[in-house]
């Protein structure tokens, strides 16, 4: 419905916390995540797209217009917060019609409108309540319902999910994009959960310390974490920093506490280096196999699915592992303090950036 | 098999122990108000002497006056609600630099003495007052031009004044309730200003709005020193008539309009107990929408500017003209210490007497009302709901029946049998006991309400007996509470005039009876330095809250 440009976007608060400089296109019809940690500016960028946080410099274009000089309610964007922030002394259906009796709509048009979304969520049967006699989950239902109400350009989510129980938010976020792909609508959607991020978005863009460290979408940003604050941030992969004894054509040898490991890339010697292996690379085995391994004591062997998940100690790092023989499993599971051996291929782990130090005020 | 009837006895007895102590408040209570009034109503209306019930309806006299009640209290109450809301969402919403000062200090009407008021409003707003002497410079005039303070526009100014507070920090906090992001849920869902004022605040505030007009009109119906000061004989509410009546010994007359008052009160309290169940309390909203005032367009920093003026004007003003009015004659226009010199003076008309009175009588008031508080906090606590009802109906009774009708009942029904006629000073300080006791026990239920249970299971699981704990851990945590609710009892009753004016012999006057002699026979500098001397009083009574409770002493009320 509309494209979004946010164009160097920034806003300093009083107290020195700098949000921005943002800069992020969104295009028609795209779903959006903003995925950070709490306090990286997820809301604060939400809000000032909203119009309720007037940023210090920077542009916002919809459509390629500037609407930065526009109140929020001209703006003609749907929001729903982690608070749904329902009206509490209105019934559901006052809710939902807020914006259309706002904006003078006959009540006959309400009334379809408000009945068509109310099937679309599936709330229909809520409509006479107050919403102090609605579960969580339904008041989410609600309050997206009353966000789309006026056929928004633009949808804002901020965390709208966090708040309910994991297999409820799963059932929420399949109709969202469900209902966000049948409208069409431009959706920006804020989450801490990387889980919720991958599941739900076209392109995810990570934010630390208000700003913009990576965009791309959910598969690109898996594989090439752009950081190492990226790479530890998603959970995917076991990310290791030390310093490089020694290299040699195209492997360089990383210090780690006390063990060394061969790593495909490039480096001088002395300098400080982050590579990641993913956990399906990494070799664990009771006895010594060929190739470069290290010993380690098992912390956890825990089953998902069609596999186990190991966790190894090594000094102060966890190496997370793959293991899908349950034989195997069970032995590690019973290893008890007796040390265990795991080991990946060079060529299976990737240098990555390291990331610019934390400025957080916290 | 006897081990354990010796616990149940032992249980059996503390509890009635505990029933004795929880009941005395309530059957003192019984005494000392229900009877009295119920007795001066039955035997007025049946007995007499003087005019019957219908002869006192049917009057034109009684009609005017009971017209004039609800008209003054009525004008007060919209003019104190529409000067009120734009302060409290200034309060709630803009950021000001001494904002904690101001809210802090909106308590101080409350405990400022209803006559104390009067000798500021004449002094301010009155023939020769502040702005007076101001327009008459500008006019060029030599006599008095001005006068604000005296009639209808006085009565209602003052009431105003008195309310605004109440009000203010009623709505205001009501409004810091409202989650912000509801607020913005409604701009961004197309709504104007004016439609987000008129479809989420309002609604939201509406219970907060009601409960503060209902009490205000409450508190102006049943206003004495105010109308009867600044009425100066020529206005009349149901209160000065009830008392005019007693004095003329129209017993009938003062019966029937008791009974009428007491209708239109109890209905009115039962509205606010209705409305102000209805007050959202889910405290302070974690983030309140705010703006500084820098942010506001340049014609909103105008309207606040004058607006805050103009408000300073009104609290600030009669506050501050006090000092003047003890050393300023408005008679001979000079300046004497006159008034303070009075102060020293004993005998029948001097003011020491009445200093000394006021302290005996408010301090011996003070005393009992906290004794008596502490049981009923703990009843209104209860967990039967039946003596929690009681206990919160008979705090909240002092507040329903006017002070004029408690003396009026006292002085029959009590003084005649106990021959307190012609030493009536023990009277004068159960009235005051009555008066105060809304506001000690209302302190410590407060307080005991924000002990944490937990502490209390501590010390039981530490051992400490029901005593033990009830000495060193309850009580302790309770002082502070306490104190501010003696404070208030205090403050309440040493500015206490109604009721003392109606049961005082010369020899008994207070204070503040005394001020409003004073004024009667033109006497300004005695009355000035009177009520600046309660003024100091009250202010400390202020200053020791503040430091004591902060922000709870706003809960207090
Ligand atoms: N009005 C304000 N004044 C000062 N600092 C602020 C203000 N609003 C937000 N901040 C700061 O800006 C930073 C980003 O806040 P923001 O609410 O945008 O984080 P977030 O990513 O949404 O976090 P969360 O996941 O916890 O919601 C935080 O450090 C916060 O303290
Ligand atoms: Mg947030």
């Amino acid at each position: 419905m509309v494209r979004v440009d946010i164009l160097a976007l920034r806003r300093v608060f009083a107290d020195g916390t700098s949000i921005g400089p943002i800069d992020l296109s969104i295009a028609d019809g795209e779903f959006v995540t903003l995925l950070g940690p709490s306090g990286a500016g997820k809301t604060t960028t939400l809000r000032m797209i909203a119009g309720f946080i007037t940023p210090d410099s920077g542009d916002l274009l919809f459509d390629g217009q500037s609407v930065l000089s526009i109140p929020p309610r001209e703006r003609n964007i749907g929001m729903v917060f982690q608070s749904t922030a329902l009206f509490p002394h209105m019934t559901v259906f006052q809710n939902i019609s807020f914006s259309l009796d706002m904006a003078g709509w006959q009540h006959k048009d309400v009334v379809a409108r408000v009945e068509e979304l109310a099937s679309m969520l599936r709330i229909k049967r809520l409509l006479r309540r107050r919403v102090d006699q609605i579960s969580g989950g339904e008041a989410q239902r609600v309050a997206l319902a009353r966000a789309l109400a006026r056929d928004p350009k633009l949808l804002l989510l901020d965390e709208p999910l966090s708040a309910l129980d994991p297999e409820l938010r799963e059932r929420l976020q399949v109709e969202i994009r469900r209902i966000q792909r049948r409208l069409n609508v431009t959706t920006i959607y804020v989450t801490h959960s990387q889980e919720e991020a991958f599941a739900i978005s076209d392109r995810i863009a990570i934010l630390r310390d208000g700003i913009i460290v990576q965009v791309g979408d959910p598969e690109d940003i898996y594989e090439h974490p752009a950081d190492e604050f990226v790479a530890r941030f998603l959970g995917g992969g076991n990310v290791f920093r030390g310093t490089v004894v020694g290299s040699s054509d195209g492997t360089i040898r990383v210090s780690v506490g006390s063990a060394v490991f061969s790593v495909a890339g490039e480096a001088e010697e002395g300098e400080v280096v982050a590579f990641s292996v993913k956990p399906e690379d990494v070799v664990v085995s009771l006895e010594k196999q060929d190739g470069e391994m290290l010993q380690a004591r098992v912390r956890s062997v825990v089953p998902q699915l069609g596999s186990y998940r190991v966790t190894l100690q090594l000094d102060a790092q966890q190496v997370v592992a793959i293991v899908r023989d349950s034989s195997l499993a069970r032995s590690l599971r019973s290893s008890g303090d007796n040390p265990v051996w795991f080991g990946f291929a060079p060529s299976d782990a990737v240098v990555i950036p390291p990331s610019r130090p934390h400025t957080s005020t916290c | 098999m006897s081990m354990l009837t010796e616990v149940g006895v032992e249980v059996r007895r503390r509890s009635v122990l505990s029933a004795v102590v929880i009941a005395s408040p309530i059957l003192l209570l019984l005494i000392f108000v229900v009877y009295p009034v119920t007795y001066v109503l039955i035997a007025g209306l049946l007995y007499g002497p003087g005019s019957t019930f219908a002869e006192t309806v049917l009057s034109p006299v009684t009609q005017r006056i009971v017209a004039f009640t609800l008209q003054q209290a009525l004008l007060s109450t919209v003019i104190t609600v529409a000067v009120s809301l734009p302060a409290a969402a200034l309060l709630a919403r803009l950021e000001f630099s001494g904002k904690g000062v101001v809210r802090a200090a909106m308590i101080v009407p409350f405990v400022l003495p209803p006559i104390v008021v009067v000798v500021g409003f004449l002094r301010m707003f009155g023939p020769y007052g502040v702005i007076d002497t101001v327009a008459m410079a500008m006019s060029g005039s030599a006599i008095s031009v001005f006068d604000l303070s005296t009639g209808l526009t006085g009565i209602i100014l003052a009431h105003v004044f008195y309310n605004i507070p109440l009000v203010t920090l009623m709505v205001s906090s009501s409004l810091e309730t409202l989650p912000p992001e509801v607020e913005e849920m409604a701009e961004l869902l197309g709504a104007t200003t004016l439609q987000k004022w008129r479809y989420v605040i309002l609604p939201h505030i509406r219970s907060a709005l009601g409960a503060s007009a209902v009490l205000t009109f409450l508190f102006c119906f049943m206003s004495f020193p105010i109308v009867l000061a600044l009425g100066q004989g020529r206005y009349s509410t149901i209160e000065v008539q009830i008392w005019s009546a007693f004095r003329y010994f129209d017993y009938g007359q003062a019966s029937a309009l008791a009974l009428l008052q007491l209708g239109v009160t109890l209905v009115l309290a039962v509205a606010y107990v209705y409305l102000s169940g209805g007050v959202a309390n889910g405290g302070r909203s974690a983030r309140i929408k705010t703006v500084s005032f820098r942010e506001l367009p340049r014609s909103a920093r105008l309207l606040v500017t004058v607006y805050a003026i103009l408000l300073l004007i009104l609290m600030v003003g009669p506050i501050a003209s006090i000092v003047l009015g003890a050393i300023y004659d408005p008679v001979t226009r000079e300046f004497s210490t006159e008034g303070f010199a009075n102060l020293l003076r004993t005998g029948v008309g001097g003011g020491l007497t009445a200093l000394i009175n006021s302290v005996v009588y408010a301090g011996l008031a003070t005393l009992s009302a906290l004794v008596l508080g502490l049981p009923l906090a703990y009843a209104q606590l209860s967990e039967r709901a039946g003596v929690r009802g009681v206990a919160t109906a008979m705090t909240l009774l002092p507040l329903g029946v006017s002070s004029i009708t408690i003396a009026y009942g006292l002085m029959r029904a009590i003084a005649v049998p106990l021959r307190l006629s012609i030493t009536p000073w023990p009277l004068i300080v159960i009235a005051q006991t009555i008066i105060g006791l809304p506001f000690s026990a209302r302190a410590i239920e407060v307080a005991r309400r924000n002990i944490d249970p937990e502490l209390l299971e501590q010390a039981d699981i530490l051992g400490a007996t029901r005593l033990q704990r009830l000495f060193f851990v309850e009580l302790p945590l309770l002082a502070p509470g306490i104190l501010v609710g003696g404070v208030f009892a205090f403050a309440m009753a040493i500015g206490e005039m109604s009721a003392t004016l109606f049961i005082a012999l010369p020899q008994n006057y207070t204070l503040a009876v005394a001020i409003y002699q004073y004024l009667s026979v033109r006497k300004f500098l005695e009355a000035g330095a009177a009520a600046l001397v309660l003024v100091v009083v009250c202010l400390v009574a202020f200053l020791v809250m503040e430091r004591v409770s902060g922000e709870s002493a706003g809960g207090t009320i």
